[in-house]
């Protein structure tokens, strides 16, 4: 199922939301940005909890859902807080909603079972919610999400609340099944790195404006705005005083390195900097020097480098912004 | 930190297409509380006038009985509480024998008439009373060893004898609910038990608390009898005592309605800042947590035994004895020209010889259970909207729900005269009268418990049931009524036990007609017969002990 | 919230409009010959109860007139005397039951009665006749006494002002004037005696005060259940221990100074529906047929003094003092001594 908003507004107390956003079948697109940006927010109109002021969601380029209970609107959603239902078990919170679409019993039955063993806990059908561990409920809350056939399926932060190693197990697992099921996906995430590894495109949303759209390589690579390029990786800004414009410029930590005599392309710019500090990382040092004007720049350096060296860095890739 | 706020889903809800359908549910508890309170009340105050008003709020006498009517409701509300928190652990934490029953005497207090309570009161704790007997027999002494009746302290523990079941149910009922894995966390930061209390624990439990509270305080303001006659006479008298007089008495319907009118202000003020106060503690946590693993008596260390143990005596002690004390009072009569006690059914005979007791008993049970299912679905729908906002001020709303246990009881029956003149008098209308004005009586018990209960709920429960395709009707019975089970039993028990101790409406609405088993034991006392009234009010406390047992015991599986 | 407020309107709105239909309906009705065979008593609530006298009063009047009788108990006597208040533009009620000395002075306020002297209401005796323009009919009468245990004192007291002997400590209890007819009553026999000084009679007494209560039921329960061996109740309050627990343990004792009557009167209602009816049931109320089942039903004494007592009122001793303030000096006084009273017991 595609999905269009288009110019979404929705304001509440001294915030106020606008978007725009395509989503094609089948793709799985991450909103991305700091907490209170009004991703939850735009995620909770798509949900149909939050009804916006103006605008419109249109699905599969015909259908007009913005006045739809988000009952109708046949979309699934999986929680922050799992949101399982504690009065059941785990097979009755899956079966919800097909008994909510009086399945016959049967049907229901053998699709919770096909369901569970998509997310791995096959034997788990009469287990309490209580018992489960936050991986195991993240699992159930998805296979329910699943089990009405959803052509969307709607993400709040599902793993925030899950450690380290099991939030990335659990997103390549959510990936696969998704590749597996094929829906549509929209994915709030205030991670980058959750971000990047899952997603087709990301949208990255700042004081409730979409700031840009497009695949992790496009984010990274060619960041159209400074928020974006700050909030996706690392940047070092400078200014260069010889530059024309003498405006500022930025670069990533991996595309400067220690210059070397007659080791410089075309287009590489050059700057004195003074060694600050270097940590080893396993492997490599990550490392701050500090420039003429003062300002710090980040980079990996295969070897360390004593607090006030002076030396040069080569810069491969540098963009005005 | 994993919960929405309440106020995140606000502006859904007030834009939200079901508006009209929620305002005309919303419309069924309004109605009964309007016909049947606010009419009626009304048609009383509208004799005041505004200088009579502010003549009543200058009199300095009735100022410091105001002063005085506040202050021992504050101080039995807190002693309430304090002795019901450790109940409420109690029964939230441990499985022991005699538990269901337990949870069924506590809310006993309430079906008794405040004569036979007092007289309980003093059949146990007075200056012959029980206690006093045995201390002078094992003493050998002619003195009374413990003056614990006619004064202020008298009045604090009646008070808290009545209401601290309040606060043991609502409490317990979020305590169980409360989450271990919060509480383990905390544990493993390294937190002590007091600390844990003090910032896991308690947060959890203040809606619950505050729920209690307010209840409690709005109860003890309007205290009357065991107020005068436990604290030992007209030096502590409460607004309700000078309402009753110009009402009764003095005949000054006007002065009586001032005054009612401005310990309703009060209570309405107080309300409303507890309303409020419970709205910012209540925001964010959830009950779909692990529930608290019910431990074995035995499990708990020794001094932990022993003060438990010590708790149930003292509480057993307050609850059990005076409703004991009328028991054993029931089976007793005079032998003799000397008149000593002995032990006889006679008090049984007499008051159930005659036509009124069957009919009183019929009559009684049927107001209760129609009462439960009327306030229940009332109060739910009540506290349904004012908590998910479906209504513009929803704290003005559980205010004005609150307020039936506000105004002046004395007030409300002189309005009650005018609602029955505007009804035909054929029996059948005057039962459903004093059902609904039964079930107005119980919705502020109702509907704080469904608020406290709903405030429980996680929203996100709601939003996951919406987006699996549930509408509003099938999220509501499938998923928020399950949960809402605990506040039912409880919310049920309470209607149960007003309505069936209820007889100021019982007994105006039907001009006497139609007797209930309260009315029956007033009318045995003023004939004299204290020994069948408290037959009757043995009877009437078994009848409501078993409808909670049996409540509890159905309730406590799964019925939905 | 405003469509509710609106719906709520409409509700109230209807209301309003069934109530004045039913209105309506009663005064067709009342038009009617037929109701001249009804009859509306507002009574208090004993009155009414299976063990008051309602059961052997009224179907005898009924049967003998054809009338039917619609006996509303409306509470205690302070609360049939407001409901007829409350009703005084449109009155329902025909008679109004217990109105005493006390309240009699708030009813003529009201002007809510009407005078009518019954056929045969010479053989009232006159002092208990307490308004000779008999708005207010009596029926019953009795005497406030101290009533003690006899198990527990041996000494009773003889007067008010032995009340308050040292001896008595703790021992007596009474009921709060501003919620009890007795307690009230009590209030009026000190002062009755005591005159202007009785703030300092109740100041001396409060020792021996063990609680007031705030009614006659409370108080006497806790009498009975032998939390204090005296309280304030009636001469005919230890009858209904001969008669019905065969004990006469229980007495009650006539003071030196006289004992503050308590008369119980019947009123027709001004612009009472079926005034003849009523007349008819006030003459009834004198007749043997009435006057002979008080005793036992209401434990008070019949007006009528042609009554045999039963034998269980030989316990009752009989006044030779019988205190009565009038009731225009009480209407005048009252919130005053209310306000002495107050002062001298919380002191």
């Amino acid at each position: 199922m595609s999905i269009e908003i288009k110019k979404i507004k929705f304001s509440y107390d001294d915030f106020d939301l606008e978007a725009d956003l395509d989503i094609d079948t089948g793709e799985f697109v991450s909103i991305l940005g700091p907490s209170g940006c009004g991703k939850t927010t735009l995620l909770r109109i798509i949900a149909g909890f939050n009804r916006p002021e103006s605008g419109s969601i249109i699905m599969n380029g015909k259908k007009d859902i913005t006045n739809q209970p988000s009952a109708a609107r046949n979309i699934g959603m999986v929680f922050q807080d799992y949101a399982l239902f504690p009065h059941l078990s785990v097979s009755r919170n899956i079966a919800y909603g097909l008994e909510i679409r009086k399945l016959p019993a049967r049907v229901i039955k053998d699709r919770v079972l096909e369901l569970l063993e998509l997310v791995q806990l096959k034997g788990y059908e009469k287990r309490n919610i209580h018992e489960l561990s936050g991986g195991e409920k993240q699992r159930v809350a998805l296979a329910r999400a699943l089990a009405p056939e959803p052509e969307l399926l709607l993400f709040d932060e599902p793993l925030s609340a899950l450690d380290l190693k099991l939030r990335k197990e659990l997103r390549r697992e959510i990936r696969r099944i998704q590749k597996n099921v094929g829906f549509t996906a929209i994915y709030v995430t205030h991670d980058q790195e959750e971000a990047m590894s899952i997603s087709d495109r990301i949208a990255v949303m700042n004081d409730g404006r979409v700031c840009q759209i497009g695949s992790p390589e496009q984010l990274y690579d060619e960041p159209s705005n400074i928020f974006t390029a700050g909030f996706i990786g690392t940047i070092n800004r400078i200014t260069i005083p010889s530059d024309e414009a003498g405006s500022g410029m930025m670069f990533r930590p991996e595309n400067c390195s220690l210059y070397e005599e007659g080791h410089s392309d075309e287009g590489d710019t050059i700057i004195k900097v003074k060694a600050v500090s270097s940590e080893y990382r396993g492997g490599y040092y990550s490392c701050e020097a500090v420039t003429g004007n003062n300002e710090i720049i980040r980079f990996y350096c295969g070897k360390k480098l004593d607090c006030g060296l002076s030396f040069k860095l080569k810069i491969s890739r540098l963009s005005r912004f | 930190m994993l919960n929405y706020s309440a106020e995140k889903i606000l502006p859904a809800q007030r834009a939200g297409g079901r508006y009209s359908a929620s305002s005309i549910l919303f419309l069924f508890p309004v109605s009964v509380l309007g016909v049947f309170f606010i009419f009626p009340v009304l048609s009383i105050f509208r004799n005041i006038t505004f200088a009579g008003f502010i003549d009543t709020l200058q009199n300095p006498y009735y100022r410091s009985i105001i002063s005085f009517t506040f202050l021992q409701a504050a101080v039995s509300t807190l002693s309430a509480i304090l002795i019901g928190l450790p109940g409420a652990w109690l029964m939230s934490h441990l499985e022991f024998r005699g538990k269901r029953l337990v949870n069924s005497l506590t809310t006993l207090p309430f079906v008794l008439p405040s004569v036979l309570v007092v007289l309980g009161f003093v059949l146990c704790f007075g200056n012959s009373g029980v206690i006093n007997s045995l201390l002078m027999k094992l003493l050998n002494t002619d003195k009374t060893p413990l003056r614990i009746l006619y004064s202020f302290k008298a009045i604090i523990m009646a008070h808290t004898f009545y209401n601290f079941p309040i606060c043991l149910r609502l409490v317990s009922s979020a305590w169980s609910q409360s989450g271990k894995s919060r509480i383990e966390a905390a544990q493993i930061l390294g937190a002590g038990p007091v600390r844990i209390f003090r910032t896991v624990t308690l947060p959890v439990l203040m809606p619950a608390i505050i729920a209690a509270a307010s209840l409690i305080f709005i109860f003890c303001f309007m205290s009357f009898a065991v107020i005068l006659v436990l604290g030992g006479g007209p030096s502590f008298s409460t607004i309700e005592v000078e309402i009753y007089r110009l009402a009764r008495i003095s005949i000054d319907l006007e002065a009586a309605a001032s005054l009612a009118l401005a310990g309703a202000v009060i209570t309405a003020l107080l309300t409303y800042f507890y309303i409020k106060l419970q709205k910012k503690s209540a925001a964010g946590f959830s009950n779909d947590e692990a529930p608290i693993a019910l431990r074995k008596f035995g499990c708990l260390s020794r001094p932990a035994r022993l003060l438990m143990l010590l708790y149930l005596l003292l509480i057993s002690l307050l609850i059990i004895g005076p409703l004991l004390a009328v028991a054993i009072r029931s089976f007793q009569s005079r032998a003799g020209w000397s008149g000593g006690l002995v032990f006889s059914l006679n008090a049984y005979k007499s008051a159930f010889s005659g036509r009124i007791a069957g009919s009183a008993i019929k009559n009684s049970l049927i107001f209760a259970f129609s009462s439960v299912l009327i306030s229940i679905p009332a109060g739910i729908i009540a506290a349904y909207a004012s908590v998910r906002k479906k209504i513009r001020f929803p704290e003005f709303s559980e205010t004005m729900f609150m307020l039936p246990m506000g105004v002046s009881a004395v007030v409300i029956g002189l309005g009650y005269y005018s609602l029955s003149s505007i009804i035909p008098s054929a029996s059948e209308n005057r039962a459903v009268l004093i059902i609904f004005a039964h079930s107005v009586i119980a919705l502020p018990f109702v509907v704080r418990t469904f608020t406290t209960g709903i405030q429980r709920i996680n929203v996100s429960l709601i939003e996951a049931s919406q987006t699996l395709g549930a509408g509003f009707a099938a999220t509501f019975i499938r998923i928020e009524l399950p949960l809402l089970k605990g506040s039912i039993i409880s919310a049920a028990a309470f209607a149960f036990c007003i309505s069936a101790g209820e007889i100021n409406a019982a007994l105006i609405l039907s001009d006497g007609a139609i007797p209930t088993i309260p009315i029956a034991i007033y009318r045995l006392i003023s004939s004299y017969n204290f020994f069948g009234a408290c037959a009757m009010g043995t009877l009437l406390m078994f009848i409501c002990g078993l409808a909670f047992y049996l409540i509890d015991r159905f309730g406590g599986s799964d019925i939905f | 919230m405003k469509k509710t407020l609106k719906l709520s309107l409409l509700m109230l709105a209807a209301a309003l409009i069934f109530t004045g239909c039913s209105k309506n309906d009663e005064n067709k009705s009342s038009a009617d010959a037929e109701t001249e065979k009804t009859l509306v008593i507002y009574c208090y609530d004993s009155f009414a109860s299976e063990w008051g006298p309602a059961g052997a009063v009224i179907p005898p009047f009924e049967e003998k007139y054809g009338i039917n009788v619609e006996l509303k108990s409306a509470g205690d006597s302070g609360q049939v005397l407001s409901r007829a208040i409350l009703e005084k533009k449109a009155p329902k009620a025909d008679i109004i039951m217990g109105i005493d000395n006390n309240l009699l002075a708030k009813a003529l306020k009201e002007d809510v009665l009407t005078a009518y002297k019954p056929k045969n209401s010479g053989m009232i005796p006159e002092h208990l006749v307490f308004d000779p323009e008999f708005r207010a009919i009596p029926f019953d009468y009795g005497y406030f006494a101290i009533n003690y245990d006899s198990e527990k004192i041996t000494n009773p007291p003889a007067t008010l002002e032995d009340l308050t002997k040292p001896e008595y400590k703790d021992s007596l209890i009474l009921m709060d004037p501003r919620t009890s007819g007795p307690g009230l009553g009590f209030l009026l026999w000190t002062i009755s005696v005591y005159g202007d000084d009785f703030p300092a009679y109740w100041e001396r007494l409060a020792p021996s005060i063990l609680t007031i209560t705030d009614g006659w039921d409370s108080g006497y329960g806790l009498y009975t259940a032998g939390e204090a061996p005296m309280v304030l109740s009636y001469t005919t309050s230890p009858p209904y221990h001969v008669e019905y627990e065969k004990t006469d343990r229980y007495k009650a004792v006539l003071f030196d100074e006289g004992n503050y009557m308590h008369i119980e009167a019947m009123a027709i209602v001004k612009d009472a529906p079926h005034r003849k009816a009523a007349e008819m049931f006030i003459d009834y109320m004198l007749t043997e047929d009435f006057q002979s089942a008080i005793p036992l039903t209401n434990f008070m004494m019949p007006v009528n003094p042609e009554i045999e007592l039963p034998e269980s009122f030989s316990y009752a001793p009989v006044s030779e003092k019988p205190l009565l303030l009038p009731t225009a000096e009480i209407d005048a006084n009252l919130e005053n001594w209310l306000q002495s009273w107050l002062e001298a017991t919380t002191k």
